[in-house]
């Protein structure tokens, strides 16, 4: 009798444990492949992103969702229901999809193989969490199309213009990647920099360099460099404002542009080899001459052979690439698109031309001594919309600053690379592959940061 | 590290236990010995949650693993298999980061060479509960894969392989009270670690990533059954279960195995 007691408590144990194990291997079915979480992978690179995207679950802990096949009638379903133990929570009308709740001693997993075997039940999946995009809290960042373009108004007076969806930079999934390290330094040859700017003045290394006045105190008293470092680097995610591409990173201006903005090479030369000296890591050009200059190359050739990504702007008269942008094995060369991910009129072509970002009706920082009314419609001081490719290279910029960041050990030249191969050729239907108008294509943050899902295998 | 001490420690055990009783049985002459060949055919299936990136982040291995296991006992008590096979692993959404463009994974099943060694040891005898000391050691070398680089605006491939290694050490109650059925229990030490080596390769952009992988689970509970289905035929099929901080992975066995015998009389 004892024998057969330790059979029985043997075969128990077996029967159980083949109970347990089925919902396992179900988990291979392709409902549960299908699911691809997106918005749910933990980022240890990215510990500014907290909440939801974190958590380990990616759906509701004791719930499943179900789809019972229309014949079956609503007694069986009641019957079948209860067979699972599972109470109903609610019949979303209209659907009719039952949102159950699982008994305690199983899993979701389980219950949801259990019941994808039921010949009477369509499908049955686990009741999935969505969350969000990172979505900055900065007051403006509905307005900042360039980043994330829903196809809002881009402006605050009746009749402005309205953009199309998408047609932005991709800037919120790729944050969920990376926003920024404070390690990484992005340089400006510019105007300067509005230090008591609210959203630039914790954010910049020093006071740089004004090599136009020689001094160290790189003060902007254009405007210019304050609304273009801010595009790449205004603080962010403070309530404040605007959103910065490069949340964390830091500015380093340089400042070569006088007050009517304009400026020798000499002093952009100066500008770029001190900045390549002083610890940044990507440096930001909105600036371009007519004139080839072999000094000017070297310089950005020496900032180069150091490991620092150039950012140059195409140039904005329709002509061909200006200078330094046009230096072609140093520097990436950024055209303009619009809101609607056209190539824009004014932006300069050529093949020099790298890739695009969006340069009309960017919204950016002016300093705060700014007169408002000068910049277009815009009435939130200190901001103002900008045009241009001087406008469109710091999303680059911002762009450089955050591979720099997620990815510190990679050299200047793959950084490039990657902010190439991953843009979007938007215009490939007139101009299919590269072409002078927007080189690669508009960038894509998202492309350029997150995880590639691999799902092709070579033969 | 740790783990691969104590794999050391316990492996260090069973040699010494198996050296202790092949001593014992050398020095009794008289005994009649047997060697007993069982070829056999094993099937298996694991789905293991495995946790890389110093376990900041995981996600499922699922292997399918097809065997030859050939179990020679040189005489009784004492038992060594040889494992020799085919696996099919999926690491759907492994991630590597290190890469020039990240990427992960999707499912796709990876098949490779298997190969590895049992070790049984009788231990005691407990009324009629054979106690037994088991240990085995599994390593899978995955074939190398190539994928395309989807998404981006030029071609690129990635290629890589995987290797796995699966280590158990700990003992068996195998109950011998019935005829044709043997019932068995094992709590062993389970461990299994291994790498996925890939290199990117986009028209100038080049980089490689090795991610170490460990399972999160360091025991597992088996039980199963052998079935004497004729003298010299055998059918055993087993489930385990393998819980970890936070949750549980399982794997389900089945096999064959043929008795060939041998047997001899050493003179004294």
């Amino acid at each position: 009798m004892k024998k057969w007691k330790t059979v029985g408590l043997i075969f128990a144990l077996f029967f159980l444990s083949i109970s347990t194990l089925a919902p396992q291997k179900r988990i291979e079915g392709p409902k549960l492949y299908k699911y691809r979480p997106v918005n749910f992978s933990y980022n240890p690179h990215n510990p500014l992103i907290t909440g939801p995207q974190n958590e380990a679950s990616p759906f509701v802990a004791d719930q499943v969702l179900v789809k019972f096949k229309s014949s079956l009638p609503s007694v069986m379903r009641r019957i079948a229901l209860s067979a699972y133990q599972s109470d109903t929570i609610t019949i979303i009308p209209k659907v009719d999809i039952y949102q159950l709740k699982i008994p305690e001693y199983t899993s979701v997993e389980e219950m949801v193989y259990l019941m994808s075997m039921n010949p009477f039940i369509e499908y049955a999946e686990p009741n999935y969490i969505a969350h969000i995009t990172v979505t900055p809290n900065d007051p403006l960042f509905n307005m900042q199309y360039a980043l994330n373009n829903t196809g809002q108004m881009i402006g605050s007076v009746p009749g402005s213009p309205q953009g199309k969806e998408s047609a932005d930079i991709h800037a919120p999934s790729g944050w969920e990647e990376e926003t920024g390290r404070d390690s990484v330094i992005i340089g400006f040859v510019d105007t300067g920099l509005d230090f008591d700017h609210p959203e630039l003045q914790n954010k910049y290394v020093s006071r740089g360099k004004d090599f136009v006045n020689s001094d160290d105190d790189a003060t902007d008293d254009h405007g210019h460099g304050t609304h273009i470092a801010s595009i790449a680097a205004a603080e962010t995610n403070n309530g404040v404002g605007i959103a910065g591409v490069a949340w964390n990173c830091k500015i380093l201006p340089a400042k070569a542009m006088t007050a009517t903005g304009s400026g020798s090479y000499a002093d952009i030369i100066e500008a770029v080899r001190w900045l390549a000296d002083n610890g940044t890591h990507v440096i930001n050009l909105s600036i371009g001459g007519d004139a080839d200059s072999s000094a000017l190359e070297d310089a950005m050739k020496y900032a180069y052979s150091l490991g620092i990504v150039l950012i140059a702007a195409a140039g904005n008269d329709s002509s061909g690439v200006l200078y330094p942008a046009a230096y072609d094995l140093y520097c990436l060369a950024v055209a303009s698109t619009d809101y609607n991910d056209a190539h824009a009129s004014f932006s300069n072509t050529g093949p020099q031309v790298d890739v695009a970002a969006p340069g009309e009706r960017i919204l950016g920082c002016v300093p705060t001594w700014y007169p408002a009314q000068v910049w277009e419609d815009f009435d939130v001081d200190p901001y103002a919309y900008g045009y241009g490719t001087s406008s469109s290279a710091p999303f680059v910029a911002g762009l450089a600053a955050l591979i720099k960041s997620l990815k510190p050990n990679l050299g200047n030249s793959d950084i490039m690379n990657i902010i190439r191969y991953s843009a979007d050729d938007v215009n490939q239907e007139l101009f299919p592959g590269v072409d002078d108008n927007i080189g690669y294509g508009r960038i894509n943050i998202e492309k350029a940061l997150r995880p590639i899902r691999l799902t092709k295998t070579r033969k | 590290m740790t783990h691969k001490r104590l794999l050391l420690g316990a492996l260090s055990i069973l040699l010494f236990l198996s050296y202790a009783s092949f001593a014992q049985q050398s020095q009794e002459q008289n005994l009649e010995q047997r060697t007993i060949v069982k070829p056999g055919l094993s099937a298996e299936y694991f789905d293991l949650t495995i946790g890389w990136d110093e376990d900041e982040n995981s996600s499922n291995l699922r292997s399918y693993l097809f065997s030859t296991n050939t179990e020679i006992s040189i005489f009784d008590g004492f038992s060594i298999h040889f494992i020799l096979g085919y696996s099919l692993s999926n690491f759907d959404s492994l991630t590597f980061r290190e890469l020039p463009f990240s990427v992960e994974l999707g499912v796709k099943e990876i098949g490779g060479l298997l190969v590895g060694s049992e070790i049984n040891k009788r231990l005691f005898y407990l009324s009629e509960y054979e106690i037994n000391l088991h240990g085995q050691f599994v390593y899978y070398y995955g074939f190398n894969n190539e994928w395309d680089m989807p998404d981006l605006n030029v071609d690129g491939t990635i290629t890589g392989s995987p290797t796995w290694t699966r280590t158990q050490i700990g003992p068996t109650i195998r109950y011998e009270g019935l005829n044709y059925i043997y019932p068995f229990f094992s709590a062993t030490y389970n461990k299994l670690w291994g790498t996925f080596t890939v290199d990117q390769d986009i028209q100038d952009l080049f980089g490689t990533e090795e991610k170490k992988i460990t399972g999160k689970s360091n025991f597992a509970f088996s039980f199963g059954s052998e079935f004497e289905v004729t003298p010299n035929f055998f059918v055993k099929g087993a489930l385990s279960i393998m819980p970890y901080d936070g949750g549980k992975d399982f794997s389900g066995l089945i096999s064959i195995q043929y008795v060939m015998q041998t047997q001899y009389r050493r003179t004294p």
